[in-house]
């Protein structure tokens, strides 16, 4: 009971932290334009004289992301679809950062404060500053970037876009997404100003969307390619192998919980058979008084509850005691899933508590079962004997 | 037998054997019949099948094969509930140790019959089982644990117990086997009593033969038969 509840807090804990850590950065879809590849040309979208088309598609690609064509009408499609929390869309391309003397290469994106912060767990990640000045004047930038560049809060920084243009922006905000890519190349601005530094006027190139829970991502990416030629990308299918093992541990831990309740099964039931056998005795005298065998099995089918409770009630006390005391011991200098890292990381839920308190007393009832039985199959002679 | 009194105890044939295939045979065809009021001691030496005897008669046991017809039921048609009720309206007994259940105190396990039979006892039956604790002397040990009463007064408590439901008939099993000499005569003077006052019949089994010379009727039991089976009044007339 004590290791159920202790064991679910512990498991979920850990898997939270991991996705959070994994996902929390990105956007659980991302909506690009289509990018060919190199496919057979007969693969490709569109009919008759797509030869042209494709060959000039491709020495586009070459430079600059392709566009997401009506993409406001876009972005209202996937908003309503019904899983889906937030869509935000941005600007995206490739260009330098430079300071001074030093010069670093980036990802430049575009994007509406507000709207990115909705799709992405972004309050966690900021080290310093505020993403929601992000706009035309100001940027917010990876901390290995900032160190890079020699850059801090409120330094001035100059953007080179692959189209040649030059802006100069503040440094409003520092941010942490806990992967090295993001944190030394990418640059956020506002939307207008990237899309006037790519040339792309009111074009975007990506619809960062959120859905309503993390698990959705699939359902959803399969819905918007339903109905657009899009090139939609999940967390769940970039990140198979990590679900995978995600899937493995689940199921690792319903094992161990199972063994668990299968041991306390064993432990209640072992317990009441000892209480049988010291009770032969009065149970004989019992039956010698008039006691049915229906009377006898209920008084320990009873006991067996009274156990199942006790131990649900105790068990579900010193779990949740010892969650909290683990939630309460920090690793210092560590995050893990944009928190200050606990020893063990632990999620405590009503739920695991209920569940368990559940199982206990279920597990009480039945273990209880056999040995009333036995109980009340006793011989009163050769109990009486016997005791 | 005496038409007006119907037996309280008839067994007819009855066998018991004990374990798979031959076994040991504890009873070969036991005939047997007690009134009511009656007092029977039944005698004999140890694995005569004397105890087997009571158990059955006890609906403790079912025979292998025979019948025991108590009060007018016979046992071998009932099914657990109804040989579970039999015992605990018809039947009353004592055993040789006193098996008072240490959790309850003696009033308490006096009234542990009429608990288990109807959930609790009425206002009478719990003067009634107040009057007997007074009668054995126990009236200012209700509230005592049994582990804290002597030998004698655990048996007594025990005694009480038996009575508790009013039973038409108390087996007992070597009763006094536990007590020393002078507890053992109070206890079996008590017996004695309670049987001539409320006319409850009593088969007690023994291998005292002092004691059981006190008795009504005396049945030897040997080898799983009843070898001698005689009124000790009618007995004494002819020595006499």
């Amino acid at each position: 009971m004590l290791l159920v509840v202790f064991l679910s807090s512990l498991i979920n804990g850990l898997q939270i932290g991991l996705i959070e850590d994994m996902v929390g950065s990105i956007p659980h879809v991302t909506v690009e334009a289509a990018t060919p590849g190199a496919k057979p040309l007969w693969q490709m979208p569109g009919q008759g004289g797509i030869r042209g088309k494709v060959v000039t598609n491709l020495e586009k690609m070459a430079t600059q992301k392709r566009k997401i064509e009506q993409w406001e009408r876009v972005s209202q499609t996937i908003q309503d679809l019904p899983e889906v929390a937030g869509v935000a869309p941005s600007a995206e391309g490739s260009g330098f950062v430079s300071r001074g003397a030093k010069n670093v290469g980036a990802i430049i994106i575009g994007v509406v404060p507000s709207e990115q912060m909705k799709v992405m767990s972004l309050q966690n990640r900021v080290v310093e500053g505020d993403f929601n000045a992000v706009d035309a004047q100001n940027a917010a930038i990876g901390v290995k970037l900032a160190d890079d560049i020699g850059a801090k809060l409120g330094s001035r920084i100059r953007l080179v876009s692959d189209q040649g243009i030059i802006q100069t922006f503040r440094v409003a905000c520092l941010f942490d997404m806990g992967v090295d890519q993001a944190n030394e190349s990418w640059v956020y601005t506002g939307l207008p100003a990237a899309q006037a530094m790519f040339k792309m006027g009111k074009d975007i190139t990506t619809l960062d969307v959120r859905g309503k829970s993390l698990f959705a991502a699939k359902r959803i990416s399969d819905q918007i390619e339903s109905f657009s030629s899009l090139k939609v990308t999940n967390w769940m299918d970039s990140n198979q192998a990590f679900l995978d093992t995600l899937r493995s541990q689940n199921t690792a831990a319903a094992i161990i919980q199972a063994m668990t309740l299968l041991a306390s099964a064993f432990g209640v039931a072992s317990v009441m058979i000892v209480f049988v056998v010291q009770k032969a005795r009065d149970i004989g005298i019992l039956k010698s008084m008039g006691a049915t065998a229906r009377q006898i099995q209920k008084i320990f089918v009873l006991e067996g509850l009274g156990v199942g409770i006790g131990g649900a009630i105790l068990g579900s006390g010193i779990g949740t005691g010892l969650c909290f005391l683990a939630e309460n011991i920090l690793v210092p200098g560590e995050t893990f899933g944009g928190r200050p890292a606990t020893i063990v990381p632990m999620s405590w839920d009503i739920k695991y508590v209920l569940m368990a308190s559940a199982v206990a007393v279920i597990v009480g009832l039945l273990s209880s079962v056999v040995p009333a039985r036995r109980a009340s199959k006793l011989d009163p002679v050769e109990a009486i004997r016997r005791g | 037998m005496d038409n007006c009194n119907v037996p309280v105890v008839q067994t007819i044939d009855l066998v018991k054997r004990y374990g798979d295939g031959v076994g040991t045979l504890a009873l070969r065809g036991v005939n047997f019949q007690m009134k009511q009021g009656e007092f029977v001691a039944v005698v004999g030496a140890s694995g005569s099948g004397k105890s087997t005897m009571l158990n059955m008669i006890g609906a403790l046991d079912r025979p292998t094969s025979g019948h025991v017809v108590i009060d007018g039921h016979i046992t071998s048609r009932l099914n657990d509930e109804g040989l579970a009720s039999l015992r605990g309206d018809t039947i009353g007994f004592i055993f040789q140790f006193h098996y008072l259940l240490n959790e309850f105190t003696v009033l308490e396990n006096a009234l542990m019959p009429l608990s288990v039979r109807k959930g609790g006892p009425t206002r009478d039956e719990l003067a009634w089982v107040k009057e007997l604790l007074g009668r054995v002397g126990l009236a200012d040990r209700m509230k005592c644990r049994p582990t804290q009463l002597s030998g004698g007064q655990q048996q007594r408590a025990a005694i009480v117990r038996a009575l508790a439901n009013r039973p038409k008939l108390i087996l007992a099993d070597e009763p006094t086997g536990n007590l020393d000499s002078q507890n053992g005569a109070l206890v079996f003077d008590m017996l004695r009593e309670l049987n001539s006052q409320f006319g409850i019949a009593f088969m007690l089994v023994t291998h005292d033969d002092r004691l059981a010379q006190e008795a009504e009727r005396i049945v030897m039991v040997e080898d799983g038969h009843i070898v001698a089976d005689y009124d000790v009044a009618k007995v004494e007339e002819q020595i006499v």
